[in-house]
């Protein structure tokens, strides 16, 4: 009998062991909202993380093609989802966020909405529009340049990219300001190229250049200027006939799509009326990107009735980054560009002649490589009156 | 037959009884305030177009007066004119006395108002007293007292315009607007001050293509200035919209020494006339210095000038048979300058203007009595001036240039400018002007009651420009210009020489009580001469004729003094200027290839060059046709005067776009190997063809003046010692800015240039319309010895208006020669929608302004014997309101600002 009892209760362990605990567990399916007009391809991949807020453990999958996700055995207990995308497109930076509370205590299907902020790969990171003066004490403004950064960690490519110029000065009321979708250009210059043909490593930058010579040092220069743009990657050249414009032959040229008030060369406002936006126009060659532009040209009459000029018209969704350069504080109330562009303004107070520019500020440095600050708010993200530096990143 | 001869017997017997034998009249001039002699005066009978002059006791001597009522017109310098009708039987036999009213302000006759003129030609006659009362600082002031004519404040800032019956002044109207000193023309033909003639606008001051620049015409030595608005007798010549006849003082004057002062503007003036110990002649000078600056606070933008005059004249001869001799040197210079502030950044810039002239002027009258002509009118002048007109400037292109300095077509070394070089230009011209005319005039009775003056002669005028032209480096050229030009010599360029004949009668028959004149003439001119009866701009004959009836006169009733209907009809013509006779050529410099490096042993440019005349072969004179209707009414106490007028001033001048296609080899650039120089013969190259344009002088302006002018003398109450007049003019005004078809060609707004331009039709152009009123009232207190003056000048409204006018091309000129009609389709075509130019309806929407007025004074005031002090006041309540365009919505600031000024006459 003695050895009855304890055989007794081995089995009568093991049939306790053999038996399942007490132990809830549940799916969890979370079909995230992207709004509309999201790419369908851009579904897959989207972060989902779920934080259990009692035990400090998280668990994370991404969405599938279809734009959902799947957990299968979630303890009950009470859970905070949050979903981050961050994905690049055709050289814009897309970043989505989503958060939710939750409590799950039986199987889950839940659907989630999230949103996301779209931001330039590339962008505006210095402009120098002042000019600089010379000896005599006259303006210099062929040094004037552009500076577009890659801002993102993946190469893109700037071929393809137009810089513009907003139609008004900002020295009076913005003619255009009933034009909510579109902005209007006074000239679009573009990256000769059919798309894949400059790359633009993360972190560096394509300098755009007036007039491509080393204006220190050149014998017909101006010896204060603050730049040498014989290394410029492209210059504006007027192809006007007769000549009028200085070809440099070592920097190569932009392709001229539009220029209503062609001159002899291109002039940035140096008191700083030039809005200036990097845009990609539709079409992966001059000429398609021509038959936009010729689709899209608008009239602008004079006041007096005499007269109309011609005008590109941009849609917003195509211009990738702009900044809002105004000619002084008593201006600022002619600001041309929308908010979803450029919330503020900025402008070099020292003034024409001064040989300062305005330039982004740095964000961060993540691994040796600069991210500049792009909160689509000039006055937040711009540095006034610092020296030109092109291709120095700091 | 017999009966004929029976009745001209009787006309000849009944104009024996109307005319009477041939009367000598003595008579005596006297001062009217001293009861002195007044010796030298010049009278005049108009009905024997007799004329004799006062000798040292104020006597003088008619003859040959056949009328049984004459007029006699007497001139003295330093009294006011007199102008009387006298029976002739009731002073034969007797010692005529005439009064003459000194310019004094204890008289109160004296007038400072402009008069209207009693002669034929439409004009307003402003007598030196009137002139002295407005305080002009140039002869632009005085054109104030014209009818039509708006207030300005006095201004050496730029060269002012003339405008005479229209609303705004333009080039044209001020070209073709004659200014005459002592009987000959100040010509402006030869003046080139320009830097070129393809340039629009320039920064020093230029007179080019318009009238002489009346800021150098003081008016201290004035005795009288007539504007002859309406026909003008066939003497005058080289003019189209009208003539201002300047006569200079001449005889007796005290010593006067006058300094005015206002705002801007400094003047002082001295001047004296000698009689000399011979009664018969006489010394007149006059020295004047005034000094502007467009702002006391910074004297840097300035205009000076300074004018002397010394006249001589001398009466020659019987009291019968006088001959009278003029001569006068006037010397000049003006200075219009502008030069940085030294504490600016940017030092030693300049603009400057230098004029300095000499003119030499010669007329007077000789009465020999001779069979063909009873007396000779002859004027001779020559003016020559140095006009430098020089700038040093820094040439600031930012950024590198090339600019070719070959007078040859073809490939030539472009030169590369630096983008900043201190640089300077002077451009000297040095025009001669020579002008001559004999006049003669020969009274001719064939049937009695009727009088016939002939008048016939012949001028002369020469201008032509000796000065170097565009003196620079060609290689450093002040400016960078899209029409590319060279210097030039002014003295290469030919002369302008014009002969003119002329022949005009002056017709005045009494046909009972009443009054026929007639002035009809005919003036022949071979414009360009290259030889008597050969010619480069052509013979043109300019017909004139002037017709006044009086049909109530002092004769007929009691009530009218007269009442006369006028009527005129005339054209006129103006040679081209040299500006536009002989234009600079036109230089395209094509860049065959352009290399730049920074590297001075590699950069290389090649420059094509081609040349292209200018010059217009069928340029035309400038015209006008002038036709008035006029009444005239005078009582006693009122006179009134309306003159409705339309003129059609056509071919004027302009320089427009002439379009040309070149073809030129361009260089390939692809082939150049890095850091060496481009060795041209191994280079590919490619035909290229281009557009390019240059201004050509065209006859293509057009102004239509119509309206009507009127002056009502109400005459002085003596209660209020004031006298009131009201004058004004409603005029309108149509400017046709093309009345030919013109080309154009848009600016292209991408890569692709075009290869075609536009042809548009003629017809843009703009309505002016004003209607203004001018009340003057003169309160003249001769016991006080002083003149106030208020002029409340109203404009009832003022209205312009574009004409309607479709700016699309007709068709386009293609690079082949062909052509392509513009169609409705292309007006929206991305290729061609700029050559439209969409107005929108606002654009011809009437701007009317308002009435406005504004109110100038005038006080003159004799504070001690011999010292005058004047003060006047524009717009004294600076009234100034906007006007808020209905066309583009900005405002207008209507009215001149307030502006006041001073002088002090001092009488030694």
């Amino acid at each position: 009998m003695k050895r009855i009892i304890p055989g007794l209760f081995i089995l009568l362990l093991l049939v306790s062991c053999l038996k399942e605990p007490e132990f809830h567990s549940f799916q969890v399916n979370i079909n995230v909202d992207f709004g509309k007009d999201f790419p369908q391809d851009k579904k897959s991949g989207a972060k989902v993380v779920l934080l259990n807020q009692t035990k400090s453990y998280s668990v994370e999958s991404t969405t599938n093609p279809d734009g959902s996700v799947n957990f299968q055995s979630v303890e009950p207990g009470l859970y905070s989802i949050t979903i981050t995308y961050n994905f690049s497109k055709d050289g814009l930076l897309y970043s989505y966020n989503g958060v939710k509370d939750v409590h799950i205590f039986q199987n889950f299907s839940n659907s989630i909405s999230i949103s996301g902020t779209r931001t330039s790969a590339f962008v505006i990171k210095e402009f120098y529009y002042s000019g600089s003066t010379t000896p005599a004490g006259k303006p210099y403004s062929a040094d004037q340049f552009i500076e577009i950064y890659n801002n993102s960690a993946e190469t893109q490519y700037a071929d393809g990219l137009s810089v513009i110029e907003h139609e008004s000065y900002g020295s009076s009321e913005n003619y255009w300001t009933s034009l909510k979708d579109s902005i209007v250009a006074r000239m679009v210059w573009t990256i000769p190229g059919n798309g894949n043909e400059i790359p633009i490593l993360p972190g560096k930058s394509i300098v755009l250049a007036r007039t491509g010579i080393n204006h220190r040092s050149d014998p017909n220069g101006n010896p204060l200027s603050p730049v040498d743009l014989g290394n410029a990657d492209f210059e504006f050249y007027v192809a006007k006939l007769p000549e009028t414009d200085i070809d440099s032959p070592t920097v190569p040229n932009l392709e001229e799509d539009k220029f209503v008030f062609r001159g002899n060369d291109v002039v940035f406002h140096v008191k700083g009326g030039s809005a200036i936006a990097i845009a990609r126009i539709p079409g992966k060659n001059y000429t398609e990107r021509m038959a936009y532009i010729n689709k899209s040209m608008i009239a602008k009459t004079s006041a007096s009735g005499s007269s109309s000029t011609y005008y590109v018209k941009i849609a917003n969704n195509f211009v990738y980054d702009a900044v809002e350069v105004i000619m002084d504080e008593a201006h600022a109330i002619y600001k041309r560009l929308p908010s979803s562009m450029d919330i503020g303004y900025t402008y070099v107070v020292a003034g024409s002649g001064s040989g300062k520019c305005i330039r982004r500020k740095v964000k961060e440095i993540t691994n040796g490589r600069v991210v500049y600050k792009d909160s689509n708010n000039s006055t937040e993200d711009f540095l006034n009156d610092v020296d030109p530096k092109p291709k120095q990143y700091e | 037959m017999l009966r004929h001869i029976t009745i001209c017997i009787f006309l000849i017997a009944l104009s024996i009884d109307i005319f009477g034998q041939f009367s000598i009249i003595e008579g005596k001039v006297i001062n009217k305030k001293s009861g002195e002699p007044v010796s030298f005066a010049t009278v005049h009978i108009p009905e024997a177009d007799f004329w004799t002059t006062s000798d040292a006791e104020g006597k003088f001597q008619l003859s040959e007066i056949k009328s049984s009522v004459f007029s006699v017109e007497v001139r003295c310098l330093g009294f006011e004119f007199l102008s009387q009708r006298y029976q002739t039987d009731k002073v034969t036999g007797n010692f005529m006395v005439i009064s003459l009213v000194p310019v004094s302000y204890d008289m109160a006759e004296i007038t400072v108002l402009a008069k209207n003129n009693n002669g034929l030609s439409t004009s307003s006659m402003i007598e030196s007293a009137a002139i002295e009362h407005i305080q002009p600082n140039s002869l632009a002031d005085v054109l104030q007292l014209l009818p039509g004519n708006i207030s300005t404040n006095p201004s050496f800032n730029a060269v002012p315009k003339i405008s005479l019956r229209q609303v705004e002044a333009n080039s044209n109207n001020a070209l073709g607007t004659s200014v005459l000193v002592d009987n000959a023309p100040l010509s402006n033909n030869a003046n080139l001050q320009t830097f070129t003639t393809m340039r629009t606008s320039e920064l020093f001051s230029t007179a080019i293509g318009s009238s002489i620049d009346l800021r150098q015409i003081p008016t201290e030595n004035i005795e009288s200035v007539e504007f002859i608005k309406g026909i003008p007798s066939v003497i005058y010549g080289d003019l189209t919209s009208g003539a201002v006849v300047i006569k200079t003082k001449a005889g007796y004057t005290p010593w006067e020494v006058k300094l005015k002062t206002n705002a801007e503007i400094k003047q002082f003036t001295v001047g004296k006339g000698f009689k000399l110990k011979s009664n018969q002649s006489s010394i007149n000078f006059n020295v004047d210095y005034l000094q502007s600056y467009d702002d006391l606070r910074s004297k840097y933008q300035g205009y000076s000038r300074l004018t002397t005059d010394v006249g001589f004249s001398k009466i020659f001869g019987s009291k019968i048979r006088p001959l009278t001799f003029n001569v006068k040197l006037s010397y000049f210079q003006s200075l219009d300058n502008f030069k940085t502030d030294p504490d600016a950044l940017v030092a030693n810039e300049k603009i400057k203007s230098n004029d300095n002239g000499l003119r030499f002027n010669m007329h007077g009258k000789w009465m020999p009595r001779k069979a063909l002509f009873d007396y000779i009118d002859y004027a001779f002048s020559v003016g020559y001036t140095r006009q430098v007109s020089s700038e040093t400037r820094y040439r600031s292109t930012s950024g590198i240039q090339v600019i070719s300095a070959s007078l040859d077509e073809g490939e030539n070394f472009g030169i590369f400018l630096p983008s900043e070089q201190l640089t300077s230009y002077m451009i000297e011209g040095k025009p001669l002007n020579l002008f001559g005319q004999v006049t003669a005039s020969k009274m001719l009775n064939f049937c009695s009651g009727v009088a016939n003056k002939i008048l016939y002669g012949f001028d002369y005028r020469l201008d032509k420009n000796f000065g170097d032209g565009q003196v620079f480096d060609p290689s450093s050229p002040p400016f960078l210009l899209t029409i590319k030009t060279r210097p030039r010599n002014f003295s290469d360029i030919p002369a302008i020489q014009n002969y003119s004949v002329y022949l005009e009668d002056k017709f005045t028959a009494i046909l009972g009580s009443t009054q026929l004149e007639l002035q009809a003439g005919l003036r022949f001119n071979n414009f360009q001469s290259t030889g008597l009866l050969k010619s480069d701009v052509g013979f043109y004959a300019e017909p004139r004729l002037n017709v006044q009836y009086s049909f109530l006169s002092k004769e007929n009733n009691l009530i009218f003094d007269k009442i006369a209907l006028h009527f005129g009809f005339g054209r006129t013509y103006k040679v081209p200027p040299i500006s536009y006779l002989y234009p600079d050529k036109a230089y395209f410099d094509f860049d065959a290839l352009r290399y730049y490096t920074g590297n001075k042993e590699y950069d290389t440019s090649i420059i094509n060059t081609r040349i292209v005349d200018a010059k217009n072969p069928d340029l035309r004179p400038s015209g006008n046709n002038k036709l008035e209707l006029g009444l005239i009414f005078k009582t006693k106490k009122v006179n009134i005067s309306l003159t409705a007028f339309k003129e059609r001033q056509f071919d004027g001048f302009s320089f427009v776009n002439n379009y040309l296609f070149f073809t030129y080899n361009k260089y390939q650039l692809t082939n150049i190997t890095p850091n060496t120089k481009p060795d041209v013969t191994q280079l590919s190259s490619t035909p290229t063809t281009v557009s390019g344009y240059y201004l050509k002088p065209v006859n293509c302006q057009e102004t239509q003046n119509k309206g009507i002018e009127y002056v009502v003398d109400l005459g002085r109450i003596k209660t209020l010692y004031t006298k009131f007049t009201v004058d004004g003019a409603l005029i309108q005004s149509k400017y046709i800015y093309n009345t030919v078809p013109y080309e154009f060609q848009p600016t292209s707004t991408t890569s692709s240039p075009y290869l075609y331009y536009g042809v548009y039709r003629a017809g843009d152009g703009k309505v002016s319309e004003r209607f203004n009123t001018n009340l003057r009232m003169v309160t003249q207190i001769p016991t006080l010895r002083m003149i106030f003056s208020t002029t409340t000048q109203m404009v009832w409204y003022e209205k312009h208006r574009y004409i309607f006018y479709d700016k699309a091309p007709v068709y386009l000129v293609n690079a082949d020669g062909s052509n392509t009609i513009f169609t409705d389709e292309m007006r929206n075509h991305p290729d061609y929608k700029s050559f439209v130019t969409n107005r929108e309806l606002n654009y011809y929407n009437s701007d009317i302004y308002p009435f406005i007025f504004q109110t100038n004074f005038r006080l003159s005031k004799d504070i001690l014997e011999n010292t005058r002090l004047s003060f006047y006041v524009n717009n004294f309540m600076n009234y100034r309101p906007k006007y808020e365009s209905a066309k583009s919505g900005s405002f207008i600031l209507r009215n001149s600002a307030i502006y006041f000024g001073a002088e002090i006459k001092i009488i030694l």
